[in-house]
């Protein structure tokens, strides 16, 4: 048996609809041509293939597919990554060229109409990676430097953000406006205690800010990511020591609203009923290895934006976000807590997030928040 | 019971010789190849999944002297090309088509148990129509790992993506695919109960 990462019997579901799918195409001039004298590829006696089975297939482009870019700030209560630790775990990240050079999964972009063109047969397996296709050609050097100058512009505007309130874009305007577009979806950030990169997953649900998608750098300020290896590396951050197989963190915390606010308990291997650790070891950052299994623990808050405005999300769990916007939510977690609900307009969040035990947990997060000008 | 499927099918031997214009090495690729692609593209949705398959197998032996790789490359070739004409396919589809019956393989339809074929019939009705349902990222995952049988790192080069993407996406596709087949199973329950009150 294959193991496709899912449950038995579901598994054998898949198998079984595998099976049920397979059969041999019909004749086909040209490829006969190509085989040769071969004899037919079915008896002229047989049964014609039957009829498709069409399955009633959305397009391509998702429903929000452009509409909205997640920026996250977030707290890294425990941040130890213990990269090296967890290096050559999960399956290898270095993947074959494509060998098809049109941009299959963008929507609105006709794709040619060969696929694949006679020039594009595949290259040799030592051929370089191929591009993300993030950011068009831009240059990883060019494209770290853009995402740089645009996390310290948005940081900056998270500062002001959560210092001056909600009162501050009154106007209407996203907090995140002056910084423009971001270079790429897949950095999302937290200035003081990590930095979280995540690969663009594709699906625009930005919440690959966590494992196993992304990852936690516990950097104390902004990194310096001239060297891609780091990267390169995030595949090898998951599964940490300690768990059987790769999970998301969602999988082993759960969150629960309460009358404070939110109470989140992960059940991690280390932690029981003797040690009473609502979270997972912190990693020693000096000897990740000598601490496993441990992980940092990303659990903050962010700001959706989309071209219409934008909405908070508050990630409960680590692995994403949970939408304030109750159009995003369904799609993006269906496994939010029963019974939670979220505030449904701004002053009603904005009281929500008063009184949200957040104060410790932002508590340097952003580094000294300046004095207000007025 | 599930067959088992095996990525055992091509050799570098096969290939080679497929390589070098041998019309029964060639054969042999086509028979592994064309089935998983007929259904990779029913599974799509594909109107005329022969055409997709084909017109795949036809850029594949056609390119084949210029191909050097592994098994697992020519693969994930085929199933680039095949996802590929899928994409221009959708999107040259307008509507939504209408669903209509899995064809059940002989081997499946062959046991004498005809309660077990039936069975076995409306799950993979059921799981088929759940997975129409899902996010086309998720669909395309579980049908390259489930029908296509290629691996993680196969799958993640015919999308593009990368393997811990991969991973998440097919991690997310089990998990709604599981609840949409759990929510399908009570639904029915709750018509058979509605059923016999009424």
């Amino acid at each position: 048996m294959n193991d496709h990462h899912a449950p038995d019997d579901l598994a054998a579901q898949l198998d079984a609809v595998g099976d049920a799918l397979e059969r041999p195409p019909r004749a086909d001039a040209r490829v006969d041509a190509l085989l040769g004298a071969a004899p037919p590829l079915r008896s002229p006696f047989a049964a014609p293939p039957a009829d498709v089975t069409p399955l009633p297939v959305t397009t391509a482009a998702p429903k929000r597919r452009t509409a909205w870019i997640a920026v996250a700030a977030a707290l890294t209560l425990l941040a130890g990554i213990g990269a090296v630790a967890y290096a050559g775990a999960g399956d290898d990240p270095t993947l074959p060229v494509a060998a098809a050079e049109d941009d299959a999964g963008d929507a609105d972009e006709s794709a040619p109409d060969d696929a694949l063109a006679p020039d594009d047969a595949p290259a040799p397996d030592d051929a370089p990676a191929p591009d993300d296709g993030v950011g068009g050609d831009d240059s990883p050097a060019e494209s770290l430097a853009d995402h740089h100058a645009w996390l310290e512009c948005v940081t900056d505007q998270f500062r002001s953000f959560f210092t001056d309130g909600f009162e501050a874009d009154a106007d209407g305007l996203s907090p995140l406006e002056e910084c423009g577009e971001p270079p790429s979806i897949r950095g999302l950030f937290a200035d003081g205690l990590g930095f979280c990169l995540a690969p663009d997953t594709g699906d625009a649900t930005g919440d690959g800010c966590a494992p196993p998608d992304g990852g936690w750098f516990p950097f104390g300020e902004l990194p310096d990511l001239e060297n891609l290896a780091d990267l390169e590396n995030l595949a090898d951050l998951w599964p940490p020591p300690g768990l059987d197989d790769w999970r998301s963190l969602d999988e082993v915390c759960s969150s629960e609203s309460t009358e404070s606010g939110v109470d989140i308990v992960c059940e991690w291997p280390p932690c029981d009923a003797d040690t009473d650790c609502p979270f997972p070891p912190a990693c020693d950052e000096e000897d990740p290895e000598a601490s496993a299994p441990c992980l940092g623990f990303d659990f903050g808050f962010g700001l959706e934006v989309d071209p219409e405005g934008f909405g908070f999300s508050v990630p409960f769990g680590g692995d994403g976000h949970f939408f304030f916007d109750p159009e995003l939510l369904p799609d993006t977690f269906p496994d939010l807590p029963e019974g939670f609900e979220f505030p449904a307009d701004l002053p009603e969040l904005d009281a929500w997030f008063e009184d949200f035990p957040w104060t410790d947990a932002f508590d340097g997060l952003f580094g000294e928040p300046e004095p207000a000008d007025a | 019971m599930p067959v088992n499927h095996s990525r055992t099918d091509l050799d570098d031997a096969v290939i080679e010789q497929a390589r070098a214009g041998d019309q029964t090495a060639m054969r042999q690729v086509y028979d592994l190849l064309g089935p998983r692609l007929v259904g990779y593209a029913r599974g799509q949705g594909i109107e005329d999944p022969d055409v997709v398959a084909n017109e795949t197998l036809f850029r594949v032996l056609s390119g084949l002297d210029r191909f050097t790789g592994t098994p697992a490359a020519l693969r994930s070739w085929a199933f680039t090309i095949a996802h590929n004409l899928i994409v221009d396919e959708h999107r040259r589809r307008a509507r939504r088509p209408p669903m209509s019956d899995v064809e059940v393989p002989a081997s499946m339809a062959a046991p004498v148990d005809v309660e077990l074929v039936v069975s076995v019939r409306v799950d993979v009705d059921r799981t088929l129509a759940a997975i129409g349902e899902l996010a086309p990222a998720q669909r395309d995952v579980l049908l390259l790992r489930h029908v296509a049988d290629l691996t993680l790192a196969e799958t993640a080069e015919v999308l593009g993506k990368r393997a811990n993407a991969v991973k998440q996406l097919q991690h997310r596709a089990t998990k709604a695919l599981a609840k949409q087949l759990a929510d399908t199973a009570v639904t029915r329950n709750d018509a058979a109960t509605f059923t016999r009150v009424s």
